[in-house]
């Protein structure tokens, strides 16, 4: 062990600068053997981010400007960037984060249900709210098969996939409300989606009440 | 296997854990490692041995962490956790997946590392879990014991107190709460690493040089540690020269299981921040200070109303009935208002790690390393252990100007310190 001229202290021998000061304090590292691994920090991933994040933020600002140049408005830009933010959230984000098939799904349904509610703002300003009464209903009908399938499917661990089928039944519920408050009527697609999600909790009360209700009593802290 | 003695699948986090899950980001997430550096190299197969014959005494550890509707909380893990070998830098992300532990066993050359995400423990709880996995290694290591000390052994039966919410037993409203105002404190800035880097400086010293310099100045070991790190950041800021001065504030950790009498090994710590001006002071008026203001602040009526704080705003209704979501906004926004920007470093010693004589063949010393925290770039720990003290420092910057000042002071003193770092 050698004596840092400078710090006063003494430094190890697998160590050929001092880490305070830098200051060279052996003639040769001996040990073979490092106190701490030696790490190497990818960074193939963060600079295939790094380009995908500078070519939509440039391919964005170049749409926008083309947009403003031509048109004197932003209006099909936002398409552009619409698309992108859709990528971004539904495909790139759960890939990078390496969400699972569950949460993988979710996202995919909230951007479907985004493309919709976009078309109908763009075609008709929300005048006929088609993408709430018909759109989303069906979107909701599709992922409860699916969430059912998954449930029934999936070996072990189902709390979650019951759990969010629990979420649908609720979030067909609160839409029936929105739906009354918004059009002054409620259409059929909520009413199935309301009794589907019933149905399928009812099930599971009965079926797996335990692991069901044991889940449902722990999300809620009960 | 569910552990049998308590049949509970899951547990609600305590008032300290809550904090965590909700503030955490890709630069932070509350992990912290405590190490045994053996004197042989370590035997992945019985350290995986003594892991797997030592989990089931700490339920609390086998736990996952999940997401609940209003809060976070932990579910019991079927699978027996694995050790891994050491390939990340100290305290590296944890993944907080839903069905990994929320713990890890490392192991590199001769150091058994146990990182922890602090919701599941504070430093004790880590400290006891290391005590009685290590001793049950060098058991399998031929070790012969007789007497365990105050380890907890891996064949005795958990007890209720260890697994309970002890922030919730010792709540006494009538005491009173903390203000809540306190003013930003200096911070040393630097230029960041990269996302996961963790630079790890270590110095150890002789334990009885470092007592009897403590003594000279009429303090204890950790007041004068405490008073050499707010020494170096004083000089630090005065050197700086920048106007808009900002009192140094160091953070201590308490813990309150002295104080109330509780054998959790779960979170029950609490924190004191010292006060110190910034004006021109010698080292001798800093030791003054602080140990006065050690000595006379913690107080078990300072503990309590500690615990009344963190407690009542848990236990307030509206924040109660609000989904998770809205609460890991709010405690992210006061996360960063009342949290790290009122201390200048965190200061955390576990003191003297004791255990049976039949041990000191086997283990060569412990060390304590806090992870890479929000907004500070240091943190400093201590651990001593056979007679060696050995001083972490964990810093998210690039250059070590803190440790360089904090050890620069204590060879002024006369101590020995021997430094190694995990940048080569």
């Amino acid at each position: 062990m050698k004596q840092c001229r400078k710090c006063g202290v003494y430094v190890d021998d697998d160590l050929a600068n001092c880490p305070l000061c830098g200051a060279f304090a052996h003639d040769e590292t001996a040990p073979t053997i490092y106190e701490y691994p030696q790490v190497n920090i990818k960074t193939k991933k963060k600079l295939l981010m790094k380009i995908s994040m500078f070519i939509s933020i440039f391919t964005i600002a170049l749409v926008l400007a083309i947009n403003a140049a031509v048109n004197h408005t932003v209006s099909w830009s936002l398409h552009v960037i619409f698309g992108f933010a859709l990528i971004w959230l539904c495909v790139s984000r759960p890939i990078i984060k390496r969400f699972c098939v569950r949460k993988h799904l979710t996202w995919d349904f909230i951007g479907v249900i985004a493309l919709l509610f976009y078309i109908n703002i763009w075609t008709s300003k929300l005048a006929n709210p088609w993408a709430f009464t018909l759109g989303m209903p069906i979107v909701v009908l599709v992922w409860q098969t699916i969430l059912e399938i998954l449930t029934l499917s999936h070996k072990g661990g189902r709390g979650n996939y019951q759990i969010s089928l629990t979420k649908l039944f609720v979030l067909s519920a609160i839409c029936i409300g929105i739906s009354f408050i918004w059009t002054k009527t409620c259409t059929w697609g909520w009413y199935v989606c309301t009794a589907r999600g019933f149905v399928d909790v009812l099930a599971l009360s009965f079926f797996a009440k335990d692991s069901y209700l044991g889940e449902l009593k722990r999300r809620l802290h009960i | 296997m569910k552990n049998a003695m308590f049949d509970k699948e899951w547990f609600k986090l305590d008032n300290a854990a809550k904090i965590y899950p909700a503030a955490r980001s890709s630069r932070w997430n509350a992990v912290f490692r405590m190490s045994a550096v053996m004197k042989e190299e370590v035997n992945p197969e019985l350290l995986q041995q003594a892991l797997d014959d030592v989990i089931d005494r700490f339920p609390t550890f086998r736990m996952t962490l999940k997401k609940g509707f209003f809060w976070y909380y932990f579910q019991f893990v079927d699978h027996k956790p694995k050790i891994q070998k050491e390939t990340d830098y100290p305290c590296a992300m944890m993944r907080l997946s839903g069905r990994d532990y929320v713990f890890r066993v490392l192991y590199h050359s001769h150091r058994i590392s146990v990182e922890v995400f602090h919701s599941i423990t504070d430093g004790t709880g880590n400290i006891t879990f290391l005590k009685t996995l290590v001793m049950r290694y060098c058991e399998l290591c031929g070790a012969k014991i007789e007497n365990f000390g105050d380890i907890l052994h891996y064949d005795d039966d958990p007890t209720p107190e260890e697994v309970e919410d002890s922030f919730s037993r010792f709540i006494d409203k009538s005491k009173g709460t903390l203000p809540r105002k306190e003013p930003s404190a200096y911070q040393i800035k630097g230029q960041r690493e990269k996302r996961g880097v963790l630079n790890v400086t270590q110095g150890r010293m002789p334990f009885e040089q470092l007592h009897s310099v403590a003594k000279s100045f009429g303090c204890t070991v950790n007041t004068y540690l405490t008073s050499v790190l707010a020494y170096a950041l004083l000089k630090r800021q005065l050197y700086e020269k920048k106007s808009g001065k900002k009192p140094i504030r160091v953070q201590v950790p308490i813990n309150l299981r002295k104080i109330f009498g509780s054998e959790t090994l779960r979170n029950f710590a609490g924190y004191y921040n010292t006060n110190l001006s910034p004006e021109e002071m010698t080292f001798e008026e800093v030791v003054k200070e602080l140990d006065s203001q050690l000595k006379e602040k913690i107080t078990p009526d300072y503990c309590q109303k500690f615990i009344n704080s963190n407690v009542s705003l848990e236990k307030n209704p509206i924040i109660k009935v609000a989904p998770r979501f809205l609460k890991t906004f709010f405690m992210n926004m006061s996360f960063y208002l009342v949290g790290e920007n009122l201390m200048s470093c965190t200061f955390s010693n576990i003191g003297n790690v004791v255990t049976p004589k039949e041990l000191y063949d086997y283990i060569d010393r412990f060390e304590f390393v806090l992870g890479p925290q929000k907004y500070m770039n240091n943190s400093m720990t201590c651990a001593s252990y056979n007679g060696v003290s050995v001083v972490t420092f964990s810093r998210t910057s690039k250059d070590p100007i803190l440790e360089r000042d904090f050890f620069k002071i204590l060879t002024e003193h006369g101590i020995e310190v021997t430094v190694n770092s995990n940048r080569r």
